[in-house]
């Protein structure tokens, strides 16, 4: 009980933060809002920099520390969440692609989601020892999707020659029963997404 | 460079980087392997609020643009 309360009146240590403008997830949040902007996806790019200025807005302002830790679910929550997700899944899945209930469905989890993502107690975080593998990897991706990008005649058409991610991936999404997997899938990663910024503790 | 070939050169590099993911996802479950697991490494990115965001907005933009915008 007192260690729950501790972590309740725990101060946000924002003293020993680097400014945003040098942290890399602040930056990569700028630059892919401006890249989606030169590609000509006007939301993606709109909510992108919405959210690097609400980020600078809030950069100075003490969020309340999260709630207190949530429990390990046990099987049967597992079990219901595996479920709604796969019927959420095949619901959405078999909705005509890029129509409005789709865009809801897709919109309206992440909304749910973000306003958790900016209450977080900052403190120094410590990178796991060869974490920098990832990042290299990670880049690569980055840059040979954007050399494909780079590539193309029309930044809002994709071509046979220089494929993107995107074309690449394209056939997954052209049936309802892949759709509905990947749909279900999607959500379930928000959940856990969800789920660690809510649970994790320092 | 021919059309086909430069398909078959961007895709190629594509399926290599993901099989490096791949591969380095299972090994870092190994018990004696000093690579983080993914789980590990979002655990320790967790708890500055622009990597949340980041986070978040990566998951969401996913969704976005593969479901909801026509890829």
């Amino acid at each position: 009980m007192s260690e729950q309360l501790s972590r309740v009146t725990q101060p946000v240590a924002r003293s020993a933060e680097p400014a945003l403008w040098r942290q890399p997830a602040f930056l990569i949040i700028v630059i892919a809002g401006c890249f989606h902007l030169f590609r000509g996806a006007a939301v993606d790019g709109v909510v992108f920099l919405l959210l690097a200025v609400g980020l600078v807005v809030t950069r100075h302002r003490a969020m309340p520390v999260a709630a207190p830790p949530t429990t390990r679910a046990n099987t049967y929550a597992v079990v219901g969440v595996v479920l709604g997700c796969a019927l959420y899944g095949w619901v959405v899945g078999h909705w005509t692609p890029n129509t409005l209930p789709v865009q809801l469905a897709v919109a309206v989890p992440g909304l749910m989601v973000m306003p958790f993502a900016w209450r977080v107690p900052d403190v120094s975080r410590t990178l796991p020892d060869r974490a920098w593998l990832w990042a290299v990897v990670g880049v690569l991706v980055c840059l040979w999707e954007l050399t494909s990008f780079l590539f193309q005649s029309d930044p809002a058409v994709g071509t046979y020659e220089h494929p993107t991610l995107s074309v690449v991936l394209d056939p997954l999404f052209a049936t309802a029963s892949l759709r509905s997997v990947l749909v279900g899938v999607w959500l379930a990663l928000g959940i856990a997404l969800f789920r660690l910024i809510r649970g994790r503790r320092t | 460079m021919n059309g086909h070939l430069s398909h078959v050169v961007t895709v190629s590099v594509f399926a290599a980087l993901g099989l490096a993911l791949v591969l380095m996802a299972l090994l870092a479950h190994r018990r004696s392997s000093k690579l983080p697991t993914i789980g590990q490494l979002v655990r320790a990115a967790l708890g500055r609020r622009s990597v949340q965001v980041l986070l978040v907005l990566a998951w969401w933009w996913v969704g976005w643009h593969f479901f909801a915008a026509g890829g």
